[in-house]
């Protein structure tokens, strides 16, 4: 009995060392990756104020029939935000950041009461979505893996993540959304330039994504705004909006920086995750795990009144 | 092995090339294609098959929720090796659970053409990608460069590289895994798969997709698949999603709970 005990204990604790280490995989930093940069891009809020500034002053170069040129291979320069939004310390499971949220100031993700517990209760029954190599939506896809390339044409933004071969083709030709009847992994996104920055407006998502390993989720009435802006020629201001009334206090913002590779010749990698995810996913279900089969934005709303 | 199977890969492709532009001629193909800004054929846009190649690649009867079909395998029959003849009959037996679709895995190339879900095909100088919509599917391929010797983990959709032979994508691929099948009926290859594909554009909306197929291994000598591709005409057309995987998870989950 004991040594079934111990048996047990030992495959739980193995899974959940694995559940935190999961992600992203590990990528080596090869040499060529730019470290100069107009800002210093290592906490999200200095790194905001910089930023907004310098766009100010920068002419970015263009595509031909079209905006500033967002093409390259893109490094993300925040570890440990699909940790958790808000700073964490390192751990034995976390990598640890300095979180990514912006607006509220404080850096806390306003979330109401009902859904901040129930977050916590799903946390303990649930496996992140990328641990099943599940697409991450929006916005939480730009932060899971550590390099994208953006392949860019008069019409369209193509965004290309090494994390479970995730893209996003994100339109530039003014067409609206799909009927709300259509929902999707990573949403429905449109693009426009405002300025010399690209918006984009994603709708339609499942709400079965997390935005993090704490377990902050959202409904399928969340809308996303994304804004990109080159603020020098290798620096690469994001920041997104997420606006879900029924769980969330407010609209809150987080702001990423990536630096260009200047690595001639680099390819990134499209990954196979889930056809080699098998065992594990044996292993997660066996201590009981299962993936989170989100919630709908009527029971969000339900559980909303229900707390006041 | 596989070293040999690079140095005869293009001497081989040069062959088969040539067979397939004197099909392309014999077709009467005279149209010229649009191009990009910089100076290639523009092959961008979301396309399909309309065939049954995704249940069999060879002609084949009708049978429960499969829909008789004319193949596409250049010459009607795939020149197997007499083993490989019998292990294709096994996996037709055991198609309904050893099919890698079945499972909701990716399913290489070229059958990721052939599925029955839109593609878009997205183009700069250096880079072509297609993005596929069975299960996020993708694509990088590299034009004027070359294979790496090796690659980290076998990638469910090869490595491909592309040139252009005139007015045609010609994209090479090697280091398969030998986990897919050309299609729901068990027709296989080994890790030693070596696809060319060509794609012309042959009017405003449609394009011819050839592919050469060639591993030692498995077949008595290369072969060729040929077959239209057609441009989605919705004013709406644009790439949704079918996360296979993902539904099949939750369903797990589902069953589980219950």
């Amino acid at each position: 009995m004991s040594n079934q005990f111990v048996a047990s204990t030992i495959a739980l604790a193995a899974v959940v060392a694995v559940a935190s280490l999961m992600p992203p995989p590990a990528i080596a930093q090869p040499e060529g990756w730019v470290t100069e940069s107009v800002c210093p891009d290592n906490t999200a809020t200095v790194f905001h104020r910089c930023a907004l500034e310098a766009a100010q002053a920068f002419d970015p170069p263009r595509v031909p029939d079209g905006g500033p040129d967002l093409g390259g291979i893109w490094r993300l320069r925040a570890p440990g935000m699909y940790e958790d939004l808000e700073a964490h310390p390192r751990t034995e499971d976390d990598q640890g950041g300095p979180g990514g949220i912006v607006d509220p100031p404080d850096g806390k993700v306003p979330m109401h009461a009902w859904a901040d517990a129930r977050r916590r209760e799903n946390a303990d029954s649930y496996i992140h979505h990328n641990a099943a190599c599940l697409l991450s939506g929006v916005p939480e896809t730009m932060y899971m893996g550590g390099t994208f390339q953006f392949l860019q044409t008069p019409e369209q933004l193509l965004m290309l993540s090494e994390d479970a071969h995730a893209y996003r083709s994100i339109p530039l030709d003014g067409r609206s959304h799909i009927s709300e009847n259509i929902r999707l992994w990573n949403g429905d996104s449109t693009g426009h330039w405002e300025g010399n920055t690209l918006v984009i407006e994603t709708t339609n998502q499942n709400g079965k994504p997390w935005l993090d390993q704490r377990a902050r989720f959202y409904t399928e009435e969340a809308y996303v705004v994304e804004r990109l802006t080159l603020i020098d020629a290798n620096t690469l201001h994001y920041e997104a909006t997420i606006d879900d009334p029924n769980v969330y206090t407010q609209p809150f913002t987080i702001v990423l920086a990536y630096r260009r590779s200047t690595v001639e010749g680099f390819e990134i990698m499209a990954m196979a995750c889930y056809e080699n995810n098998e065992a594990l996913m044996d292993l997660y279900r066996g201590v009981g795990y299962g993936t989170y089969p989100g919630i709908s934005a009527a029971e969000a709303r339900e559980a909303l009144e229900a707390g006041r | 092995m596989k070293a040999l199977v690079m140095l005869t890969a293009s001497a081989a492709s040069l062959i088969l090339f040539s067979t397939a532009g004197q099909a392309q001629e014999a077709a009467g193909q005279t149209y010229t294609p649009p191009r990009t800004s910089y100076g290639n054929p523009d092959l961008q846009g979301i396309w399909q098959v309309l065939n049954t190649a995704v249940w069999d690649i060879e002609d084949h009867s009708g049978s429960l929720g499969v829909p008789a079909g004319q193949g596409v395998v250049v010459g009607g029959q795939i020149p197997y090796q007499t083993w490989a003849t019998a292990q294709r009959h096994e996996n037709y037996e055991n198609r309904l659970t050893a099919d890698p679709e079945a499972s909701c895995k990716m399913v290489g190339v070229p059958r990721i053409t052939y599925m029955p879900y839109p593609f878009q095909i997205v183009q700069t100088p250096a880079q072509i990608s297609i993005l596929y919509e069975y299960v996020h599917s993708l694509r990088n391929i590299y034009m004027n460069s070359s294979h790496p010797q090796d690659v980290i983990e076998a990638p469910w959709m090869g490595d491909s590289r592309g040139d252009w032979d005139g007015d045609t994508l010609v994209v090479d691929s090697i280091h398969f895994t030998d986990q897919t099948w050309f299609d729901r009926s068990g027709n296989f290859h080994s890790e030693s798969l070596h696809v060319v594909e060509r794609y012309t554009r042959t009017g405003p909306d449609h394009m011819l997709y050839e592919v050469t197929i060639e591993d030692p291994e498995v077949f008595t000598e290369p072969w060729q698949m040929s077959m239209p591709l057609y441009r989605r005409q919705e004013d709406n057309a644009r790439l949704l999603e079918y996360e296979c995987y993902a539904y099949l998870e939750g369903e797990v989950d589902r069953k589980r709970s219950d």
